[in-house]
């Protein structure tokens, strides 16, 4: 069942009166019950913005998102079937709250049982994140990093949504408190049958969180499908890219060399047709003036007009 | 290679409200010409506090003492940080992690790095100009010419970062140290920042200290590591073999959880609990109340930096080729 789908969605903000920032243009999704799908990109190419329309905390400017099978233009309250954790654990949570209070506010604003039923849920989420019955009574600032984003994660599930949709969730933490979180989020995943919509910049960690991997370049997608697909077997040169400039620990990682060049466009004038043109070794007279179309090719969607030749070159 | 700087059991305390924080424990650092020395650590480990302290860029609030901090051969110890700044200045430069916030905002980027150069005796304006051009091109900003009358905001954080390399090489230093250059930039753009300092580093013999939290960083990067856990130095390796085989428990447990390394894994193997803080550092090894091989002899006493097979590992039993402790027994005798 597709918990959470996005068709063909567009967020433009208008900058300055005259112009316009494309920040996500025309993604499109399904995320199935108890999956990882993972965006992965540059700082800056929508990833956020994606992750917010998906989370209903702000409107598409054109294109829908479904979430548990209905649209949600109408209906708001759908919003509680996708919560948000966020990569800053030191900014996500009120400072003034204890433990306890942030745990519990989610049930209480949603009038979810009575006040000693919501006492006794926080406690128990509590428990099953890995944090101590003391933290209850405790405030952010008493935790470490990896504790607040336990706390986080706590709080996005207090509803028992169908999804969560984590910004970043890692990105501010070191290595082995990492590998603690990443494994909690896997053990709720077994365990309640969560989807994640999973943002990150980190294609390592996203290799091994996802099972359905989303590329994203200025806004637009590149390259999407299945882990095995896009990441063991990518056809769009800027996933190449990415990988090649990936400093993976193993030096049998490291055997993609693409080599990288220049710098991210404009967000606000991107170059016309492909807006990986500037950048891209493939790059011929046609990618300068047609934008290549999302279409599938070799078992995953990719928007390089040179996908079919680039597959027929020595897998790398 | 002759030895450039040779700081021989380097300890930092901070005196804060809850009491005395030993933020750096006997640190040894040891750099030649011509070589590339890795400081890898979680966040707090003491990285930046130990080359800060070198510098004497610490506030006075940090008690330093040491053995031995020579550069080029001359005592640096005697000198007042003032003086040690004026002594290193010329031939130590560093580079930081936030290049937005080490920029001035209000002047050019050409003015800026032309700054750097007239601190260093540059005065005639042609000659500071043909060298801030040269000095832009050498770190690959492109249209020099343009960019020299950017300011810091119009550039991006990649540019910038150049832009602060540029000023760290003004003077020819003979020792460059870069504090988590890259951690605020992309993979794409780090690549390219590494690359930059790698091949500075090549090209005028200099030695180059880069300190980063990211093991894949000191994979494209060492000759050789140094690993910081809690303000000490766990272990010391050339880079190749110890990613083959680490020597000291707590590296090879940051290895195993790397998600790189978990390839068919569903989970992680982590560390358990967390890095201590200043009111939890236990009295024998630092590393003991997260060590699968904790023994009471690894709670009682502390263990030296000592040699091993080509590596320098503080454990009390440190780890085989096949990743097993030597010496170890349940009960931790020998
Ligand atoms: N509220 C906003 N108003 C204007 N521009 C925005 C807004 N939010 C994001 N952007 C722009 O949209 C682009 C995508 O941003 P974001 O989604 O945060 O990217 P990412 O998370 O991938 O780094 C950026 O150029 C950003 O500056
Ligand atoms: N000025 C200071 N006063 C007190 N403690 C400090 C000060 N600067 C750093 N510390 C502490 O020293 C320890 C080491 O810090 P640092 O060297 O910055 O770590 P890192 O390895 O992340 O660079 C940390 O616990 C930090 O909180
Ligand atoms: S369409 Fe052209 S410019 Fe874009 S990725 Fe493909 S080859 Fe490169
Ligand atoms: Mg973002
Ligand atoms: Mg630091």
């Amino acid at each position: 069942m597709s918990v959470l789908a996005a068709d063909n969605v567009t967020r433009h903000y208008k900058i300055g009166g005259r112009h316009v920032l494309k920040a996500v243009d025309g993604v499109s999704f399904e995320l199935l019950a108890g999956r990882t799908l993972a965006v992965v990109g540059e700082s800056g190419c929508g990833k956020s913005t994606l992750a917010r329309l998906c989370a209903l905390m702000e409107p598409p400017t054109a294109g829908a998102i479904s979430i548990a099978g209905k649209p949600t233009a109408a209906n708001q309250s759908l919003q509680l079937q996708n919560q948000m954790v966020f990569q800053n654990p030191y900014g996500s949570l009120n400072p003034r709250r204890t433990i306890g209070a942030i745990l519990v506010e989610p049930l209480t604003i949603n009038n979810r049982g009575s006040k000693p039923e919501r006492i006794a849920a926080a406690r128990r989420m509590l428990d099953r994140v890995g944090l101590r019955p003391e933290a209850f009574d405790r405030y952010p600032h008493m935790f470490s990093g990896g504790q607040r984003q336990r706390v986080a994660i706590a709080r996005a599930l207090m509803l028992s949504p169908a999804v969560v949709t984590a910004d970043e969730p890692v990105s501010a933490l070191d290595v082995s408190v990492q590998a603690q979180v990443l494994n909690l989020m896997r053990d709720l995943q077994d365990e309640l049958g969560i989807a994640y919509l999973f943002i990150s910049h980190d294609i390592s960690v996203v290799r091994h969180m996802a099972q359905d991997v989303l590329v994203m370049y200025c806004g637009r997608p590149a390259e999407q499908g299945l882990r095995g697909e896009v990441l063991d077997r990518p056809l769009h040169p800027y996933t190449r890219m990415l990988l090649s400039s990936t400093p993976f620990v193993d030096p049998a990682r490291r055997r993609m060399t693409m080599p990288v060049r220049g710098e991210l466009p404009s967000p606000i004038d991107p170059p016309p047709g492909c807006a990986f043109n500037t950048r891209c070794p493939y790059a011929a007279d046609r990618c300068t003036v047609e934008r290549p179309a999302l279409r599938s090719v070799e078992s995953r969607l990719v928007a390089c007009h040179f996908a079919e030749k680039i597959a027929t070159e020595a897998p790398i | 290679m002759s030895s450039l700087l040779d700081v021989r059991d380097l300890s930092v305390a901070f005196d804060t409200a809850a009491g005395r924080f030993n933020a750096v424990q006997s640190v040894d650092l040891t750099v030649a010409s011509g070589e590339v020395l890795c400081v890898v650590g979680e966040s707090g480990s003491g990285k930046s506090v130990s080359v800060l302290a070198v510098m004497g860029l610490l506030p006075p609030t940090g008690r330093v003492t040491s053995q031995e901090i020579r550069f080029r051969g001359e005592d640096l110890r005697t000198a007042t940080p003032r003086a040690r700044r004026r002594l290193i200045g010329r031939d130590v430069a560093m580079v930081f992690q936030e290049p937005t916030s080490s920029l001035n905002p209000c002047y050019t980027i050409g003015w800026q790095i032309g700054e750097a150069l007239r601190v260093h005796g540059a005065t005639a304006p042609s000659q500071v100009r043909r060298r801030v051009l040269d000095l832009l091109g050498q770190v690959g900003v492109p249209a020099p010419e343009q960019r020299m009358r950017s300011f810091p905001h119009q550039l991006s954080g990649g540019l910038n970062q150049r832009v602060m390399i540029a000023m760290a090489i003004a003077c020819d230093p003979a020792l460059l140290i870069a504090d988590e250059p890259t951690t605020a930039l992309d993979v794409t753009v780090q690549q390219g920042v590494l690359d930059l300092l790698v091949g500075l580093q090549r090209d005028r013999g200099m030695g180059l200290v880069l300190i980063t939290h990211d093991m894949g960083v000191v994979a494209q990067t060492a000759q050789r590591v140094q690993v910081m856990y809690a303000g000490q130095v766990m272990e010391e390796q050339p880079a190749d073999p110890l990613f083959a085989h680490p020597r000291h428990p707590y590296t090879a447990a940051l290895l195993d959880a790397l998600p790189e390394r978990a390839e068919g894994k569903l989970r992680l193997p982590t560390i358990p609990g967390m890095v201590p803080g200043i009111d939890d550092r236990p009295g024998g090894c630092l590393f003991a109340p997260r060590c699968r091989f904790t023994t009471p002899k690894c709670t009682a006493d502390r263990p030296a930096l000592r040699p091993v097979n080509g590596a320098k590992v503080r454990c009390h039993y440190p780890l085989d080729d096949a990743g097993q402790p030597t010496g170890w027994t349940l009960g931790g005798s020998t």
